[in-house]
């Protein structure tokens, strides 16, 4: 239910924070600054800026597709005593794609909660590049598990051909979007984990 | 064995900062695999069970918590609440209290009312000469309020994962809610009282007519959200889902046409930035829902309520320990996490011990909310920290005095008297 710690602040609509003058002794701002150094960032890399592209459509398309029906839904019930029988089964595909692009847009963005006082401790002491090293590598191939998940939910779908009762509406439609959200993840958990092994191993790198 | 292996995993994971959904994922492999579960059966069922409308109310509160953020809507609430306090000493305390306890019980997050509270509230209190550790504590504290004061994308949540009245639920965490914000203030206002602090040069002047009309005119635009919201889901005109629905719609047209905050862009973003913090929960929601049908399986409940009572058969013992389990689990993941992992292990714990689960949804908002503040891991102090530029060492005693004083005097009223969290639901719903 909430973004990233870290996520949340890197965000700009902390409007008055500009107004707030640092204290002097900020040790925050130091282990940030190490942290920092492990950035794997894809969004100014033309290439995934795309991807994010279409992220973002299917977000706001969903978000308002989403809000609209519930309004006009809750008004005609209301005022005219009228019931759409069987939107939500739409409704609820349009908040697969908002549950599960979102999830893939967590993964481009690496918004996925996570505690991060570890981080912070090994930030401070050392080390912290082997714990990074680590927690993605753990990541990446849960990651692929998740995508073998979705591939038996479609699997079951195809043999067991589930539909609503409503609209006949397949469930392999939102069992599809699952798989897929868990398709992008993997790509882009695999995107940060190779940026990461280069920072690194690479030259750039520098163990804290 | 399984319980062990799930355990040792849950907590390793957690605490090398693997991400959640990740962490349950590993769980939930282990469980299947060691106890030889096809995951190709629980896959569907799980997404079965949040394939439900019910649900469809936590983004949307998500997001119009985020276009209240964009839309600049919150400002001129605050402006009126300065105004209605000008006379306590101290009076941005209280306002940083009602306007978290506001923002977050819509928003749904302690994270993200925390930095919009924080990044509109500090700046205003550090310039007013409020103590950069006490204001910035306070602030911090306020920020789970959002956990008991309805409509709460956390108490949806729960309800729905402990199968519920959403309603009742909403009921129960009211008045801790309301003992909490109380208390919040009485020690801010005692921890202030010898500071020399200065006021708004506009309301040092006394209130002229023109100046309230005025203020009260910008906010009630803004005041109508929380009527619409509240009003139609207490009245019966609404469900929740729709009245979230309704807030996202209210949020836009007070943004875009009243306060002039939201363009397209601030639109766009406010969409995206809350479809994201609603995926990323979803995702976990989904993993939840299969490890949890493992857990019943597994029959985790008995085996955690045998190791309590092998510790001791007294039932506030028991409780105590349940107690400390949820601000453990508040103190290393966020409050809907803490929501998602432990209700589904610790409902049929507490029903054991004949505790109501309309009680345990008003226990468990002040556990967690208290865990998300404690240290030393403390996830929404270190956030405060960044948000407010204060170092932690120095908000950790003013931290404390919150806790002692605020949040544990909470916390055992909630537990000791049900009264305090099943009055409300009595009384409305029978």
């Amino acid at each position: 239910m909430q973004q990233s710690i870290n996520t949340l602040v890197e965000a700009e609509p902390v409007r008055c924070q500009d107004t707030i003058a640092p204290p002097e002794d900020n040790t925050e701002n130091g282990i940030q600054s190490v942290l920092d150094r492990y950035n794997t960032t894809l969004d100014h890399i033309p290439f995934w800026q795309k991807f994010e592209k279409v992220h973002r459509f299917f977000l706001v398309t969903s978000s308002v597709l989403i809000t609209t029906a519930i309004c006009i839904a809750s008004a005609m019930r209301y005022f005219f005593k009228l019931d759409f029988f069987g939107l939500e089964e739409y409704v609820l595909i349009a908040a697969c794609v908002l549950y599960f692009v979102g999830a893939a847009q967590g993964s481009f963005e690496r918004s996925h909660i996570s505690a991060d006082f570890m981080e912070n401790f090994m930030a401070k002491r050392g080390g912290l590049d082997k714990l990074l090293f680590i927690q993605k590598t753990i990541e990446l191939v849960m990651s692929y598990i998740f995508i073998y998940w979705g591939f038996l939910m479609i699997q079951w779908c195809w043999n067991a051909w589930p539909v609503t009762p409503v609209w006949r509406i397949p469930f392999l439609i939102p069992e599809s979007i699952v798989c897929l959200s868990f398709i992008m993840m993997s790509i882009y958990t695999t995107a940060h984990y190779v940026q990461l092994i280069k920072i690194i191993f690479g030259k750039k790198g520098g163990a804290s | 064995m399984i319980v062990l292996g799930t355990v040792g995993i849950l907590v390793v994971l957690l605490m090398i900062g693997v991400p959640i959904v990740f962490t349950f994922g590993a769980a939930t492999l282990f469980i299947a695999l060691a106890g030889d579960y096809n995951m190709a059966t629980l896959l569907p069922a799980g997404y079965n069970r949040m394939n439900n409308m019910v649900l469809v109310a936590v983004p949307l509160f998500i997001y119009s918590g985020a276009l209240i953020q964009k839309g600049n809507i919150a400002e001129p609430l605050i402006g009126m609440a300065e105004m209605v306090f000008k006379k306590v000493r101290g009076a941005m305390a209280i306002v940083a209290v009602v306007a978290s306890a506001a923002f977050g019980s819509i928003s749904g997050s302690a994270a993200a009312t925390l930095s919009c509270m924080g990044s509109i509230l500090l700046p205003k209190m550090y310039k007013d000469r409020y103590p950069r550790a006490i204001a910035n504590a306070l602030v911090i504290n306020a920020s789970p309020l959002g956990l008991l004061i309805p409509p709460s994308a956390d108490l949806i949540l729960f309800a729905w994962i402990a199968q519920q009245s959403v309603l009742a639920c909403f009921l129960a965490t009211v008045i801790p809610g309301f003992i909490l914000m109380t208390l919040l203030v009485i020690v801010s206002l005692v921890m202030l009282r010898n500071k020399d602090l200065a006021r708004d040069p506009e309301l040092e002047k006394p209130l002229t007519a023109e100046f309230v009309t005025t203020r009260v005119k910008t906010a009630s635009p803004a005041m109508t959200m929380p009527i619409i919201v509240l009003g139609g889901i207490y009245g019966g005109f609404v469900t929740p889902t729709e009245a979230a629905g309704l807030s996202v719609l209210v949020a836009v047209i007070l943004g875009r046409y009243v306060y002039n905050g939201l363009d397209t862009r601030a639109f766009k973003d406010a969409s995206v930035d809350s479809a994201v913090t609603s995926g990323v929960f979803m995702v976990m929601l989904f993993v939840v829902m299969i490890m949890s049908r493992l857990f019943v399986f597994e029959d985790f409940s008995q085996i955690t309520l045998d190791f309590l009572y092998s510790v001791s058969e007294n039932k506030w013992v028991v409780l105590f320990m349940v107690n400390l389990l949820m601000i453990i689990i508040g103190m290393l993941m966020d409050d809907a996490s803490g929501i998602l992992i432990s209700t589904p292990i610790l409902i049929p714990v507490v029903q054991e011990l004949g505790i109501s689960p309309i009680h345990f949804a008003a226990i468990q908002g002040v556990n967690l909310g208290m865990g998300t503040i404690t240290p030393p891991t403390a996830p929404l102090l270190y956030l405060g920290a960044r948000v407010g530029k204060t170092p932690v060492p120095e908000m950790l005693k003013p931290t404390m005095i919150y806790i002692i004083f605020a949040w544990i005097p909470t916390l055992i009223l909630t537990t000791v008297f049900p009264q305090i969290a099943l009055f409300l639901p009595e009384f409305f719903l029978g």
